[in-house]
């Protein structure tokens, strides 16, 4: 039987061991320059700091212990191998151990890998992701959400609750949202800012404030057309999950964290998806308007007529909404590639809408509140 | 043929003087240097300043696996340029004993605790030691990455607290508590062993696993752990609570907007 290399460890040897080599007979191991060892006496054990060196153990006749430890791979595959029947049960330790790492080593690295590949889809595709979480949303829940905000709203806002701006608003709207899942309802509201927002589950609310900036019916048909989108696109429920997403990721991400920066980090993440929406807004609601035959530049004319007079400029990058020269731009940009050759201007003698009592009275150009949301 | 000799001084604040022959460098951790002699000259290398496959990069990778055992990505090398015998020494961070260790002793290798390097004769090299066994890596006390201080030559390593040092006869155990353990060699076996009794687990104070140490080898065990000295001194300072309030903000959040979802109730 051929040999293999080995490092002796004993109380009257070096610290260091001493290299020596050994083979096994049918009883015994024999190591040179040393006596012969009794199989019986050996035990196996798995040592090293990598717990991956193969060490045979004895206690000699004097009471004093010894090891030899086999010098390599090759070296322990060799004695594993012409090693006597006697001490197979022995190794199994070592097989145990060599297993163990490895499965345990295997295991780990396959699920950081597929975690790993799970957050990257995730990154990806985080707007399908949105959405999926959105549609298990019913929209009967998401009613009862609108509603229950415009309940606490109400309580602050003075509703118009007839007369011929409100009924316009009404006939535009109307005609925007033919065939939508969603039931509408739009509400126009005292107040000078120049803004319309909607709520989830289809109610838009509309200020007076908006009806005296606007000069002709298209361009708030423009304005009803982008808040459409947020209702059918049901943007305020994915900004909540937005939100609910960052969150989390902060929460496993970060760890402990300090109260401001987790509102900053927060708050950012929110913004961003806000302008994304926004720009989807723009682009799906002058689609909406071609759909509709609607002459879909009204948009356009409303916010650069406005833009002069828009509050200060704000970096985008803390805004809720995208720049309104950014805006111009894409709508700009958008209307250039889809002419819409069918489409009209809606007749509706604006002056008089205007000027019907049950908004005239509120000053609004001018005053320094007014600003463009949208 | 050593190029080197040393004295450590002080008692449990430690320092070692190295004396440097003509020609003779040691490589030390960065900011550790405490004086030296008019004619010794610095320069930094990256990593310890080893060659290494695959050239410049090469030498980057090792130098930041090197860091990950708790060194810095550069060290200092001093050299003695002049044609007397010239000294340098180097101080520990800590509350600490050094350790001068020849590596020929133990066979060219031996292992450290992250951050135990201090300084090294020329051709010691740091390198990183992985733990393979999750147990041992999660309870041992010194996590999943320790040094692997190969060559030939001194080395020098800091320990914390007082410092014993055993020779392990083969097959001779010893039942250390997890953070004691300073340095061993490679032939012993560092394991992980269930404490057994609940009661030891919970009211012992020495948790759940003990860390065992199986010879033949060298093993060298501190008294008092960092980790240790440093929950003393922080439940002297008290605790800071700060961090957690941004966790609560985002766990509301987190409930809130589950519990809108969930039932379309808002606001």
């Amino acid at each position: 039987m051929s040999q293999f290399k080995g490092v002796l460890y004993g109380a009257d040897l070096p610290l260091a061991g001493s290299n020596r080599t050994a083979r096994f007979t049918s009883v015994s191991l024999k190591i040179d320059d040393f006596d012969d060892i009794n199989l019986k006496l050996l035990t196996v054990r798995v040592g090293g700091f990598d717990h991956n060196q193969l060490f045979f153990h004895w206690e000699a006749a004097d009471k004093s212990h010894y090891s030899f430890q086999l010098a390599s791979v090759v070296d322990t595959k060799m004695a594993i191998a012409q090693a006597p029947d006697i001490l197979t049960p022995h190794f199994r330790i070592w097989h145990k151990r060599r297993f163990s790492i490895s499965s345990v080593w295997t295991t780990l690295l396959t699920a950081i890998t597929i975690i790993a590949f799970a957050c990257i889809l995730f990154w990806w595709k985080y707007d399908e992701v949105i959405s999926w979480v959105t549609s298990q949303v019913t929209i009967e829940n998401e009613q009862k959400l609108g509603a229950s905000i415009f309940e606490q709203m109400k309580a602050d806002a003075d509703i118009v609750d007839d007369g011929l701006p409100l009924e316009t608003l009404r006939a535009i709207g109307g005609r925007l949202t033919v065939g939508s899942d969603y039931d509408f309802q739009w509400y126009l509201v005292e107040d000078p800012q120049i803004n319309a927002y909607a709520l989830p589950g289809g109610i838009v609310i509309v200020n007076t404030g908006l009806i005296l900036a606007v000069e002709h019916a298209d361009e708030l048909a423009a304005v009803l057309a982008h808040e459409v989108q947020h209702v059918e696109q049901r943007h305020s429920l994915k900004s909540l999950i937005n939100s609910l997403g960052w969150a989390t990721g902060m929460v496993i991400l970060l760890g402990d964290i300090n109260i401001s920066t987790a509102v900053i980090v927060h708050q950012l993440g929110n913004m961003y998806f806000s302008r994304d929406k926004e720009n989807e807004a723009d682009q799906l609601g002058v689609k909406l308007l071609i759909a509709a035959d609607i002459n879909p530049s009204g948009m356009l004319q409303l916010m650069q007529r406005l833009e002069g007079e828009s509050r200060a400029d704000i970096p985008e990058w803390i805004s809720s909404h995208p720049t309104t020269s950014d805006r111009v731009e894409r709508i700009t940009q958008q209307l250039a590639e889809n002419p819409c050759d069918s489409c009209q201007s809606l007749d509706y003698d604006w002056g008089k809408i205007t000027s019907h009592k049950t908004i005239a009275t509120e000053p609004t150009k001018g005053s320094t509140d007014s600003a463009i949301v949208l | 043929m050593s190029y080197v000799s040393y004295k450590i001084e002080g008692s449990d604040l430690q320092f070692v003087e190295v004396t440097l022959q003509p020609g003779g460098s040691i490589v030390g951790e960065q900011g550790a240097m405490m004086y030296m002699d008019e004619h010794v000259a610095v320069t930094t290398v990256l990593g310890d300043g080893t060659a290494a496959k695959f050239g410049a990069i090469g030498r980057l990778f090792k130098a930041v696996k090197r860091m990950f055992t708790g060194e810095a990505l550069f060290s200092g090398r001093y050299k003695n340029n002049a044609n007397s015998l010239q000294r340098i020494a180097f101080a520990t961070p800590s509350i600490s004993k050094i350790l001068a260790i020849d590596l020929e002793e133990l066979g060219g290798s031996l292992i450290c605790q992250k951050g135990a390097y201090l300084a090294g004769e020329e051709g010691t090299e740091v390198k990183l030691a992985l733990q393979k066994r999750l147990r041992v890596g999660f309870f041992g006390g010194e996590g999943f990455i320790m040094q692997r201080i190969e060559g030939s030559g001194l080395v020098f390593i800091g320990s914390s607290g007082a410092l014993k040092e055993m020779t392990l006869a083969p097959g001779e155990v010893i039942k250390v508590d997890s953070g004691c353990l300073v340095g061993l060699s490679p032939s012993a076996a560092y394991e992980i062993k269930y404490a057994g009794k609940m009661k030891t687990a919970f009211f012992g104070g020495e948790g759940l696993f003990y860390a065992s140490v199986t010879g033949p080898g060298k093993v060298w065990l501190q008294s008092l752990p960092e980790k240790r000295l440093a929950a003393q001194l922080a439940t002297a300072v008290g605790k800071r609570q700060g961090g957690k309030i941004g966790k609560i903000y985002l766990a509301m959040i987190i409930i809130y907007a589950i519990y809108v979802i969930a039932t379309g109730v808002g606001a």
